[in-house]
């Protein structure tokens, strides 16, 4: 059995805006074992994204960790200092964001950047840790790391700097690895390479990594598991398999059948999901998908749904389950009929 | 689609003839040399009343360039482009405008912030003197508000206070205002929530059947483009590599590109894709300012053979409707 | 197995924190049409960019604090005139030289005129020079650079250099010069035309400032509404307009204009105490309003002749050009924060 790397507990996230406060991540709580990928799928404003920054505590105002634990190997970082995040930052929990374009410093080589951090978090010599950095764009499939090291970010094309960017990332053998949608930014050819850039490396190197994406295809090709967010709150979480061929929330399905499948019939149309997103500002009292849902029933609209155990592997808040299976209920005693 | 039963009376809406279009480029930051950057380099295919054609490829494919180069938001460098058979050019474009539309990918910046919804679609009602009079100008206003799926009240309200959707929408609607045959759809989903793409691409479906129109639907995303299109044509750096009806395309593509770019998108299905082997291509797209010699997929291609340097492929009519550029099937 | 048991463990704990008993019954799983599903979605009040920009304004103590002094100190400007007991002109026999009290609230000048009505005075003239010279500017500088922007290529090339050359001579100098030789030519027109006869009140001194303050001032209008015009016609929403027909005024007017009414209005803010104390410079070294015409500098310039037996004389004035200034300066911060689109969320 895997160790338990983190364990997300009841984490709110609001921000507080002129307009009212905005609760970004509502109560989650999910864990992730040591080695293990998970996805986390939504739409933008579903806070997928800043689930994640929060736990590398880089959330700025008028942002702020409302309640809850993130507990990494045993230690509260929503109380941690920012000394102790700092050597956390990039050494233990490592991420990887969407644009490459911007998260490399131009006015630096690519190869500093990546000596920097392996100098920061490591006792090495300047020599070793340069050695290090060109083994790490080597692992990345950077043609010539010995050359490629000295040149700008501008020299690079788009997939090299996200591999370098990937380099960096991996530069001190984090244990997690915070993916932000680490391909939407790139063509569909090159996208394709850094899949199985991370693919291959999640063979070599045993670490957890974190995917936040809104492509089902990318979760598809790398996740063992899979957290399904909107509006904050998280909807479904199961593994892999189960979302993908036996969804229970009815947001999940929704998001299924949307999308145009290749393989599809010409004449097929696709089945959308009605409605507009969520006003974070201005949410529904019950369950937040519920005035877009084709089985909304009166109590959606008025509670919000606790999660139910479909199986070992699989959980859903939905009030149809409850329909279906009352004795599934996780969390018990809260229901009083009447 | 259930348009190509439509589309049979093959009446040819859209000519587009050796389309070039080059841009002036600067060499370096500091340099004074300039070269040109070949968005477009010699593109010919046409587009039939009814139909919708689909255009995808990388970024840099000059597929953006094309839909507005057509619309004439660009001067082409040479080539022409045939509208009913009416040449596209400074004078012309003033009439056609009504008649050719664009919908455009980024739903926040096509629509202009410190306009109300009912002035943005009754801008080209006043550019174009459609509604005679102030009544007519907002019934017009209503009703096409209506055609797009959104209520009379929003007419007085501002863009930011729509989701992406409803400003799509709002976009479209926009473009109907003039009734036009021929709207460039250039990348129209590819900025919205996954939930709300099937919404805009099922809206646009049901608006060329009630209203009979003809799209040039551009995207990367080949799954929406196979979709939506009767054809597809797919594009590299600047050329127009395969043309097909999309069925075929899909089950049986010819160009090594197509068949890297089918192969590269990840699909929503975890057996297929734990059992499927991807073609990865090598490397990066080439700039198009410098482009390769002969082929210009032939750095990264893995049938490269010592022809594809020297001589640039044609693109030729392999099977009936299905046309391809490569030297691998030179007889 | 032993993870799973810890993670059963921390959720109950996790429950018992939060308890919340949900009564449900029959018709809780009733399904609910999709008109009543629609209808709970609430929609909030939304605001245009200028209530959200007033908003934040309101919201800035300083910025509104310096609005309510403009507003106060343009109404006594008005006002104070018009119901004092003296006129700005009035001379005052036996009343010269007088220091602040009850009769003459700020003291009288060495002509005995009542120093209260003719600071008031000539702050309603600094104001005037103010503005008119900030709406001219407004006018010319955006037109220039919008068109320059739009066109671009070679008649941006010109029209930029232009203003380069514009730049480069100095500003005070020209004006001075601008004065002199316009004064006479004013005063010839003023007497053969009856239209502009009507103007001679403003006497042809305030008119030369008005014309040489703003032919030379709008260069940084234009250079701002330039760089605007520049990034917004990139926009999509200007391609769509082309596309769908627009012509380049209707561009201009209706997508370019209103798009850098925030950095304009700004500028103009900016604007308003750089003129006004431009013109209290000019008046200062003896070039500006004509006497009896007073202006807040022509007050000072004045008063420089007693200042030492005298000193309220330069005082009053010269708090009033601070007070002014100062306030405009705030108000133009506080404003391009409430109008910078970056801040908007």
């Amino acid at each position: 059995m895997n160790k338990t790397l983190l364990d997300i507990q009841n984490l709110k996230v609001s921000f507080f805006t002129p307009a009212g406060e905005v609760r970004a991540v509502d109560g989650i709580s999910y864990t992730l074992n040591a080695g293990e990928v998970i996805g986390i799928v939504g739409e933008s404003g579903s806070g997928k994204s800043v689930s994640s920054y929060a736990v590398m505590r880089l959330i700025d105002p008028p942002g702020r960790i409302k309640e809850g634990k993130i507990m990494f190997n045993g230690m509260d970082l929503t109380q941690a200092d920012e000394k102790t995040m700092q050597s956390i930052r990039g050494n233990e929990i490592s991420m990887i964001f969407q644009d490459p374009m911007t998260s490399l410093n131009p006015v630096f080589r690519v190869g500093n950047q990546i000596i920097e951090a392996i100098l920061k978090h490591q006792d090495v010599s300047r020599k070793e840790a340069r050695q290090q950095a060109i083994e790490m764009l080597r692992l990345v499939g950077i043609p010539g790391p010995e050359k490629r090291i000295d040149q700008y970010p501008h020299e690079f094309s788009g997939g090299m700097r996200q591999r370098a960017m990937i380099a960096m990332a991996l530069s001190c053998r984090p244990k997690l690895l915070i993916a932000d949608e680490p391909t939407t930014a790139l063509d569909v050819t090159i996208q394709a390479q850094i899949l199985e850039l991370m693919k291959e490396l999640k063979q070599k190197i045993n670490m957890a990594i974190i995917l936040i994406t809104h492509d089902l295809g990318i979760i598809s090709d790398l996740c063992d598991r899979v957290i399904v967010m909107y509006a904050g709150k998280i909807v479904e979480e199961a593994s892999i398999d189960d979302i993908f061929y036996n969804p229970k929330h009815p947001y999940t399905s929704g998001l299924l059948n949307s999308i145009p499948k290749l393989d599809a019939d010409e004449n097929q149309r696709l089945v959308p999901i009605e409605g507009n997103p969520v006003d974070l500002l201005n949410p529904p009292a019950g369950c937040p998908f519920a005035p877009r849902c084709k089985h909304c029933m009166r109590i959606c609209l008025k509670e919000n749904p606790p999660f139910y155990r479909v199986s070992d592997t699989q959980k859903a808040a939905c009030w149809l389950l409850y329909k279906d299976n009352p004795e599934a209920l996780e969390e018990l005693g809260c229901i009083k009929e009447g | 689609m259930a348009v190509l039963e439509k589309a049979a009376g093959n009446e040819t809406l859209l000519e587009v003839e050796n389309l070039k279009k080059y841009f002036l480029a600067k060499k370096g930051m500091l340099s004074s040399q300039t070269a040109w950057l070949k968005a477009v380099d010699d593109v010919s295919f046409n587009i039939n009343k009814g139909e919708t054609l689909g255009l995808v490829g990388e970024s840099g494919c000059g597929k953006t360039t094309i839909g507005r180069t057509i619309l004439h938001l660009y001067e082409p460098t040479s080539g022409t482009v045939k509208f009913k058979g009416r040449k596209i050019d400074k004078h012309s474009i003033k009439t056609l405008r009504r008649h050719m539309q664009i919908i455009f990918q980024d739903p926040f910046a096509s629509l202009n912030p410190r306009m109300t919804v009912g002035d943005i679609i009754g801008e080209p009602l006043d550019i174009h003197n459609l509604a005679k009079t102030k009544n007519e100008r907002k019934d017009r206003i209503l009703a096409l508000l209506e055609m797009v799926g959104l209520n009379p009240e929003h007419a007085n309200r501002y863009p930011h206070e729509f989701s992406g959707g409803q400003r799509q929408r709002i976009g479209i609607a926009r473009a109907l205002a003039v009734e036009p045959e021929f709207i460039v759809c250039d990348e129209p989903i590819s900025a919205l929530d996954v939930s709300i793409q099937a919404q805009v691409i099922n809206m646009l479906e049901d608006l060329q059947q009630e209203l009979g129109l003809t799209y040039l639907f551009i995207a990367h995303d080949l799954s929406v483009v196979k979709h939506i299109s009767d054809r597809v044509g797919v594009m590299y750096l600047g050329k127009l590599v395969e043309l097909s009806p999309s069925g075929k395309l899909y089950k049986n593509p010819l160009h090594p590109y197509t068949k890297a770019l089918l192969s590269a998108i990840p699909v929503p299905d975890p057996n297929l894709s734990r059992s499927r082997k991807r073609i990865i291509l090598e490397g990066d797209i080439p700039s198009p300012i410098n482009p390769p010699s002969g082929c210009r997929f032939r750095t990264r291609c893995p049938h490269a053979k010592p022809i594809c340097a020297e001589a640039e492929p044609v693109l030729k009519e392999l099977e009936k409707d299905h046309f391809c550029a490569c030297h691998l099937f030179d007889s | 197995m032993e993870n799973n048991i810890v993670n059963k463990v921390a959720n109950n704990a996790r429950n018992e924190a939060e308890k919340r008993i949900i009564k449900i019954d029959t018709s809780s799983f009733e399904p609910v049409g999709k008109e009543e599903r629609i209808s709970t979605i609430s929609s909030r009040e939304n605001l245009t960019y200028w209530k959200d920009a007033w908003k934040r304004l309101k919201a800035n103590k300083v910025a509104m604090i310096s609005l309510y002094v403009i507003i106060l100190i343009t109404i006594l400007s008005i006002v104070v005139p018009m119901v004092s007991p003296y006129s700005y002109s009035q001379q005052i026999r036996g009343d010269e030289f007088q220091r602040p009290n009850w009769k003459h609230w700020f003291g009288t000048d060495g002509l005995g005129r009542d120093l209260f009505v003719r600071v008031f005075f000539g702050t309603r003239i600094s104001l005037g020079i103010g503005l008119v010279v900030s709406i001219m500017i407004l006018i010319i500088g955006s037109f220039y650079g919008a068109i320059s922007g739009l066109i671009g290529g070679k008649v941006d090339n010109i029209m930029m250099r232009l203003v380069e050359i514009l730049y480069s001579i100095p500003v005070l100098l020209m004006i001075i010069l601008m004065m002199v030789v316009l004064k006479e030519p004013l005063q010839q027109a003023f007497n053969k035309s009856a239209f502009l006869r009507s103007l001679s009140m403003v006497g042809p001194g305030l008119i030369s400032i008005f014309l040489a303050l703003s032919l030379f001032y709008w260069t940084d209008m234009a250079r701002i509404v330039r760089g605007q015009v520049l990034s917004l016609k990139e926009q999509e929403y200007v391609t769509a307009a082309t596309a769908l027909g627009a012509g380049k005024l209707r561009i201009i007017l209706k997508h370019l204009i209103p798009n850098c009414m925030g950095p304009i209005i700004v500028t103009t803010t900016f604007q308003i105490p750089s003129a006004i104390f431009t013109e209290a410079f000019m008046s200062f070294i003896g070039l500006g309003v004509d006497a009896p015409m007073a202006s807040l500098g022509s007050l000072a310039s004045d008063a420089l002749n007693g200042i030492y037996s005298f000193p309220h004389l330069l005082l009053f004035p010269a708090i009033m050009i601070s007070v002014i200034i100062l306030a405009f300066n705030l108000l133009g911060d506080g404003l391009r924060d409430a109008l910078d689109p970056r801040m908007r969320k």
